[in-house]
């Protein structure tokens, strides 16, 4: 009866020794990690053109530049970590899930906003055809009407509810 | 004689197994820290826990497997997980010039620094109690839900798919673990006043643990102001 239990215990001391070696991890690298690694010095915006001919824009009227800047900033802040930002340029990256990026430029008194999501930095490393978030249209859109949404109302927020000091 | 035999085999397995468990908590610390500061420390990292074998599924390679195994790192998918703003007497250019200071102390690395659009991003390395994040989880969670994450690890065959990291933190024996936080500051000019807008990010815990942190961050730089 002993020897029974004893080589009971051995079988599954040995079965949990065996089971916490053979465990391997297994780890899927996107290039957001990689730019996480090196705190986003590597981190390549799109270009201009490109952003404007693929990303959904919005356009801000009876406002100024300054102002859509601010409220860019204040939202993106909000929702993630900004890691790259120029006024000059116009433009505004954010570590957000997705990543995106956003130019704004004034033409004729009014303000565009355009958005351009950063998919392909949630690309794997070993095997780039393969997105880590992948985002169906109606997903896209749908996050695309929430970010200008926050963003329009952060804009007119001073004009909207004055007694609101931010 | 054999059974002599067995009792030896059994009191070095027994040794072995303890000599594996003191390794373990060790490796695991070290495992944590690789995950912050290492290779794989951010988003997205997501183990293939298909391709383990069916005996470490079972006994769950001792807890740590199965911690280990769902780690996913995320950002906080929240619109407005924090939101400080502190208005200071202060000019403009003090308030710059202590924030930088205060980015020192800390050790901390600047990913954005632009003085014309006032905005300063950068990130450092904060301890942060596991008692706080204990807290926050009995705050946000049910205590069935709490119970039901810490009972799975004993049943681990039947577990729900958890695809976060927070049972990791939240049963983490370690006193305290470092977690790099982001903090994005947006520093805005006003008459005679200077307002600073401060979110801060740990991009894979979800964690509105303010209190425990930009306070701090807010001490220190009213404290240089008091310096200058």
């Amino acid at each position: 009866m002993y020897k029974k239990i004893i080589v009971g215990l051995i079988s599954f001391l040995f079965l949990c020794g065996l089971s916490a070696c053979a465990v391997k991890k297994e780890v899927v690298v996107s290039k957001l990690d990689e730019l996480f690694a090196n705190d986003f010095r590597d981190i390549k915006i799109p270009e201009i053109d490109k952003i404007k001919k693929v990303g959904m824009k919005k356009s801000f009227p009876y406002v100024n530049f300054d102002k859509v800047w601010e409220s860019a900033i204040l939202v993106l802040m909000q929702q993630g970590i900004i890691v790259k930002a120029s006024k000059e340029e116009g433009i505004i990256t954010a570590i957000t899930v997705p990543p995106l990026t956003v130019f704004i430029e004034e033409n004729d008194n009014i303000v565009t906003v355009y958005l351009y999501w950063m998919e392909e930095l949630c690309r794997r490393i070993d095997k780039p055809q393969e997105i880590l978030i992948k985002l169906t249209p109606e997903i896209k859109k749908q996050m695309t009407e929430n970010f200008f949404g926050q963003l329009a109302t952060q804009v007119y927020v001073s004009q909207k509810w004055k007694y609101l000091d931010r | 004689m054999r059974f002599k035999i067995y009792i030896i085999i059994l009191i070095g397995m027994i040794n072995y197994s303890l000599i594996g468990l003191v390794n373990y908590s060790y490796a695991r610390k070290e495992l944590i820290y690789e995950e912050i500061f290492g290779t794989y420390r951010f988003l997205y990292s997501v183990p293939n826990e298909t391709k383990k074998p069916f005996a470490a599924k079972i006994f769950g390679g001792i807890i740590g497997a199965a911690i280990l195994s769902h780690a996913k790192y995320y950002l906080p998918t929240s619109n407005y997980p924090m939101n400080i703003v502190k208005v200071f007497d202060t000019s403009y250019e003090k308030i710059w010039n202590s924030i930088l200071k205060v980015v020192e102390i800390l050790k901390g690395k600047v990913i954005v620094k632009d003085k014309s659009s006032g905005i300063i991003v950068f990130v450092y390395p904060e301890k942060i109690k596991w008692k706080y994040l204990k807290e926050y989880y009995y705050k946000y969670y049910s205590e069935k839900e709490y119970f039901r994450k810490w009972h799975f690890f004993y049943s681990y065959p039947y577990r729900e798919k958890y695809v976060i990291i927070k049972p990791k933190a939240v049963f983490n024996p370690i006193d305290s673990i470092k977690f790099p936080i982001y903090l994005n500051l947006y520093i805005k000019k006003e008459t005679n006043k200077t307002k600073i807008y401060l979110t801060y990010f740990i991009p894979f815990l979800d964690v509105p643990c303010n209190k425990y942190i930009d306070i701090d961050f807010l001490k220190m730089l009213e404290n240089i102001l008091k310096k200058i």
